[in-house]
């Protein structure tokens, strides 16, 4: 089930409520039947390819902590062999259902390509939802485990939970054993005041995605569906509602995600933090889906040497961490261009560092003035957004045109005239789709400086309660969401 | 451990607080929504209704409760709604019979020739959207809809909260309560000619519709109300649509086999003057002039055959005098 559903609306206060009703103890089983019911509300047969995962992470934990008693040189060989089963049986999973289709086609045209004609069998495989992100969680597990830095645990309910807790089971934010799993371990006795702001948290999150994401992309749907008769300008206002909706959808989702694990006495770690207000590309992967890049800094990039190996060694790894990026987005090859676009951009940023560093002395600009700040945050916006493009459309070959479109055909006068209401959203809800991002923007700018949780609920009764009311209602009225009312089938005066 | 009860119990209150709040701004919201008020009816007081009107829009356009007081100080009220299906007028009746005690139920069987729960959804919410949630409404969304489907009808707030994106906004239809539930027709169509079948020529009935009119049958003798069943006059297109006619013929059995009186008005053009070139709005739906030949008829044989009191002279339906005399006055200018 999703977030936005009436399903998770009636499921999340039955759980809240029957796990704090029930002694510590047992909670944690609640809570996995709970999770498992929750994922297999999707499919029931994913469910075993998650329990898989688990049981397989699980047992090269233990494994991992039996080798380490055996004497240091066979000790460190049966670790090794440990870890190497655990990632390959996890990733073959992984790549089975992912990925298999994506490389038996892309196989086949390139031996077509030289000539050999190549067969590919009609794949059928759904792909299991959330399968990315729990993989990438549990092998974090038995990556720590091998390090050193956590002992194997025994307990497997509680370990299974880490796996499949469900707030963050099927978007992420991506945990890590040595933060989710140590939480779960311990007590977590009901909190109020955490469970307010989670609450709130959950509220805002929802607000992003129904009423701000999902009404961008209604307009990005219909331009991007015929970018060919779309002026320029329309075309790059597309872009730029994508970048807010994709922020939101993902953005919003940790958010319910964060807040519905704080009400239940667990803290994530933050995924998102006001991206757009990064001032460079490397900026903006610090504040974008921040789970995800710390665990290819921490499990790839640092273990291919991170910038410890000179320059060209560090442009290589870069590279290579956003093209598996690309690929861990999905299965295509416009993904892995958006992550090779974005390896690219560090890449280049870092070539033209000094480059820009006498410009700035030349022109007596300070790095840290708001001129440049102003600047810089506008340019990354820029650069993130035409990667987007790359990520929303169907091909790079579809992007690229559309990129052309916005260079050569710009044709302003489309954003002023009615031809902007051609789209999917007409004059009123453009305009409540404008005072939406601009709250957005007003609360990622709050949270620039301080919590805009702790703002809330630090003032009295009557302001708190006001801000909740506001926010339900601006989600009931302005969210997209409903059977849709269409005026001209309620005539009640028939005939 | 005290104050941390107490601190606990005071969470409670607030949450308990907030949720009644918001319950309170959520009907009220919903309210501003809505794009048309609920029945009139529903502002009606508390047992102050003797006689009841229930069916489809041939129900609707056809009988005025106002002309009955005039006539015979009946406190009766409309409840018919476009599109109505038996089922439907079902749960509609049940909530009505938690809100008044009439003496007299009236039900127009047209739909008997329609088998389904409901007829479109917005005819559902017609019928639907003005009865408050109560236990009557829930057993009607979860009688006649599918799950997953109920939502927009318990909290119609998540079907109309779109309405904010239209030119109109959230302009509301509003229905004259001096009408008493009654939607006038002005238009005038001749159906002369139309070929009244005779009673004898009947076809056999769907399944759904004549379950609901044996509940109906149950529920007024479980609450002890008398119940009739009209069929108001139509026409139909012809020649397709015969069988409507014979539909409705077939009633007559029925209601002989249940004890419930029956009047097919299809038999009784003559003697209550309807005129067919003259008297319809439409195919299906009597006019103003229809509506008063109907009325007219129909209140003397409620008068000759139930005891409604005349309410003419309590002070309690002194408001109705006045809602004639505005009644009459608007009803002229249509």
């Amino acid at each position: 089930m999703v977030f936005n559903s009436v399903d998770f609306l009636i499921f999340f206060p039955v759980v809240c409520l029957v796990t704090f009703a029930l002694p510590r103890r047992a909670r944690n089983v609640w809570l996995l039947l709970a999770s498992y019911y929750f994922y297999m509300a999707w499919n029931p047969q994913y469910a075993l390819l998650i329990l898989a995962s688990t049981v397989i992470t699980y047992a090269s934990g233990l494994l991992i902590g039996w080798a380490g008693t055996k004497e240091a040189r066979r000790a460190k060989t049966l670790k090794r062999l440990f870890l190497a089963l655990s990632f390959a049986s996890n990733l073959l999973i992984l790549g089975v259902f992912k990925y298999l289709g994506f490389f038996l086609t892309t196989l086949s045209r390139l031996l077509g390509a030289v000539g050999i004609a190549l067969k590919t069998p009609a794949l059928d495989i759904l792909l299991p939802v959330g399968i990315s992100f729990y993989t990438f969680q549990a092998l974090s597990y038995t990556a720590d485990v091998y390090a050193g830095k956590l002992a194997p645990r025994k307990n497997f309910i509680t370990y299974a939970l880490y796996v499949s807790f469900f707030p963050q089971l099927v978007a992420g934010p991506i945990e890590r054993s040595d933060h989710l799993l140590e939480q779960l371990e311990r007590p977590r006795p009901f909190d109020y005041l955490r469970a307010r702001e989670g609450l709130l948290r959950m509220g805002w999150g929802l607000f992003q995605k129904v009423v701000i994401a999902d009404r961008a992309a209604v307009f990005v749907d219909a331009v991007f569906a015929s970018p060919e008769a779309v002026p320029g300008s329309v075309a790059a206002l597309a872009m730029v509602f994508f970048s807010v909706q994709i922020y939101c959808d993902f953005g919003g989702y940790s958010n319910i995600a964060i807040g519905a694990a704080r009400v239940l006495g667990v803290d994530l770690i933050e995924n998102f933090r006001q991206p757009f207000f990064a001032v460079s590309v490397r900026d903006f992967w610090r504040r974008w889906h921040i789970s995800l890049s710390t665990w290819f800094r921490d499990y790839v990039y640092i273990p291919l040497g991170g910038s410890r190996r000179g320059r060209v060694r560090k442009a290589l790894n870069t590279l290579a961490v956003f093209l598996l990026s690309g690929l861990w987005h999905g299965a295509q090859w416009h993904f892995v261009a958006w992550g090779f676009l974005h390896g690219v951009y560090q890449v280049a940023g870092d070539c033209t560092a000094g480059l820009r560093r006498r410009l700035r002395a030349a022109l007596h600009i300070r790095e840290d003035g708001a001129v440049h700040r102003v600047f810089a945050t506008a340019v990354t916006f820029l650069l993130v957004t035409a990667a987007f493009c790359v990520f929303r459309a169907g091909s790079v070959g579809e992007a690229a045109r559309m990129l052309r479109s916005v260079l050569l055909d710009f044709r302003p006068a489309a954003l002023t005239s009615k031809e902007l209401f051609a789209f999917g959203l007409g004059e009123r809800e453009l305009r409540a789709f404008g005072w939406s991002v601009a709250a957005l923007a007003a609360v990622d700018l709050v949270q620039e400086r301080r919590s805009v949780w702790r703002l809330v609920e630090d003032r009295a009764l009557p302001v708190r309660w006001a801000v909740y009311l506001a926010l339900i209602f601006a989600i009931l009225i302005f969210g997209v969401y409903g059977p849709g009312y269409d005026a001209s089938s309620f005539i009640y005066f028939a005939f | 451990m005290e104050k941390k009860k107490g601190r606990a119990a005071l969470h409670i209150l607030a949450a308990v607080a907030f949720i009644l709040l918001f319950a309170l701004l959520l009907s009220l919201v919903s309210g501003a929504f809505r794009p048309r008020e609920g029945l009139t009816f529903y502002e009606e007081p508390k047992d102050s209704l003797d006689v009841l009107f229930l069916g489809s829009s041939h129900m609707l356009n056809a009988v005025s409760p106002m002309e009955l007081w005039r006539d015979y100080g009946m406190a009766s009220c409309n409840l018919a709604e476009n599109g109505q299906v038996l089922p439907v007028t079902y749960y509609v009746l049940l909530d009505a019979l938690q809100r008044q005690s009439p003496k007299l139920v009236v039900v127009d069987v047209y739909k008997v020739v329609q088998d389904t729960l409901y007829d479109t959804k917005s005819y559902l919410h017609t019928s639907l959207d003005g009865m408050p949630l109560g236990l009557a409404k829930l057993r009607a969304v979860y009688g006649l809809l599918p799950a997953g489907e109920r939502t927009e009808f318990l909290f119609d707030l998540t079907l109309y909260h779109d309405r904010w994106r239209d030119e109109e906004g959230l302009k509301r239809e509003t229905r004259d309560p001096d009408f008493k539930g009654y939607v006038p027709l002005t238009a005038v169509e001749p159906h002369e000619g139309f070929a009244v079948l005779p009673e004898s020529e009947t076809a056999s009935l769907p399944e759904t519709p004549v379950q609901y009119l044996a509940k109906i049958v149950e529920l007024c003798r479980d609450k002890n109300v008398d119940l009739l069943f009209i069929a108001a006059p139509f026409t139909t297109p012809v020649p397709d649509d015969m069988d409507r006619q014979r539909r409705v013929n077939a009633v007559a059995d029925l209601a002989k086999t249940w004890g419930v009186p029956f009047v097919n008005m299809m038999h009784e053009l003559d003697g209550m003057d309807f005129d067919l070139s003259a008297d319809l709005a439409d195919t299906y739906h009597a006019n103003v002039s229809g509506m008063k030949k109907i009325t007219a008829w129909l209140g003397a044989y409620i008068a000759a055959h139930y005891a409604i009191p005349d309410r003419r002279d309590d002070s309690r339906y002194h408001s109705w005098d006045a809602a004639y005399k505005r009644y009459e006055t608007s009803l002229e200018k249509s």
